[in-house]
C-alpha cells in the first residue's frame, strides 16, 4: 500500500495528457503539514472544461484507468491501493490553489500538493466540522505564511468568514 | 514523585502533536497508510459482528 505508486500513475496520466496539471488537496494534503491522521482517499484537483452541454467528463479518465486494471470504486478510482478522487475544481479559490501548488516528491515520486494557505482558506470556505477542526491545526501547527493567507482570504472574499472563525475558535489559544 | 496535572497533560500533548506535524512528508505518508490498514481492519471487524452485513455498509457509507 503504497501512496507514491498510485502517484506515478497520476503522473503517466498527465504525461499522456488524459489529464491536465493535478495536485493533491484534501485530507491527503492537509496531514503533509499538520499531524497526520486518518483518511482513506486521494483528492487529486484537476482543471477541467465542461463541455459543449456545460456537462464535466470524467469519462476519458475512467477509460484509460479501467484499460490499465484500475476499477471505479464508489466516487473514486482504485489505484494501487489507494482510492482516488478526481475531482475538478469547482470554485476560483480551488482553481487557484490548483495554479499555484508547490510541488514536492513523496517516495521520490514528484507530484504537487496545495499550499497550507490555500487549504486553510478551502476548510474556512468548506466549513464542516471536520475542516473546522482541521483549520485549528493549521493554525496551531501548520506554521502558516500569514499575509499570504489574508491576501487569499481577501481575494477570496473570506474575511468576514475568518473573523467569525477566528472569535469562535481561536479567542482562547 | 510530583504529580502529574491537567496541565502538563495537555502541554504533552499539543508537543507530540507539534512532533507529529514537523515529520517529514515520507513518514506522513508511512502513518497514513498505516492508519488506513488499522481502519480497514475495524471496518471488517465491525462488519463480522454486525446483524446485518447490509446494514453496517449503509451506516460506514456516511463516512
Amino acid at each position: 500500500m503504497r501512496l507514491e505508486s498510485s502517484l506515478r500513475v497520476l503522473n503517466e496520466m498527465e504525461a499522456a495528457g488524459v489529464i491536465a496539471k493535478y495536485a493533491i488537496g484534501g485530507a491527503v494534503a492537509a496531514f503533509l503539514y499538520i499531524e497526520p491522521g486518518t483518511t482513506f482517499d486521494v483528492d487529486a484537483f484537476i482543471a477541467l472544461e465542461p463541455g459543449a452541454a456545460g456537462l464535466i467528463n470524467l469519462s476519458p479518465i475512467y477509460d484509460y484507468l479501467r484499460a490499465r486494471g484500475y476499477q471505479p470504486q464508489r466516487e473514486g478510482v482504485l489505484i494501487e491501493d489507494w482510492d482516488v478522487q478526481f475531482l475538478p475544481t469547482g470554485t476560483p479559490l480551488e482553481a487557484e490553489a490548483l495554479e499555484q501548488a508547490v510541488a514536492i516528491e513523496i517516495g521520490g515520486v514528484p507530484t504537487r500538493i496545495f499550499t497550507r494557505e490555500h487549504l486553510m482558506a478551502i476548510c474556512l470556505q468548506v466549513g464542516r466540522p471536520k475542516d473546522l477542526t482541521r483549520l485549528v491545526a493549521f493554525v496551531q501547527e501548520g506554521h502558516p505564511d500569514e499575509s499570504q493567507f489574508r491576501e487569499i482570504l481577501r481575494r477570496h472574499q473570506l474575511e468576514a468568514k475568518w473573523i467569525q472563525f477566528r472569535t469562535r475558535y481561536l479567542t482562547a489559544s | 514523585m510530583n504529580p502529574i496535572s491537567l496541565a502538563d497533560l495537555y502541554r504533552a500533548k499539543a508537543e507530540r502533536r507539534a512532533r507529529l506535524a514537523a515529520l517529514p512528508f515520507d513518514e506522513k505518508v508511512r502513518i497514513m497508510e498505516e492508519l488506513q490498514t488499522r481502519g480497514r481492519t475495524l471496518r471488517a471487524a465491525r462488519l463480522r459482528f454486525r446483524p446485518s452485513a447490509s446494514e453496517a455498509v449503509k451506516e460506514d457509507r456516511r463516512f
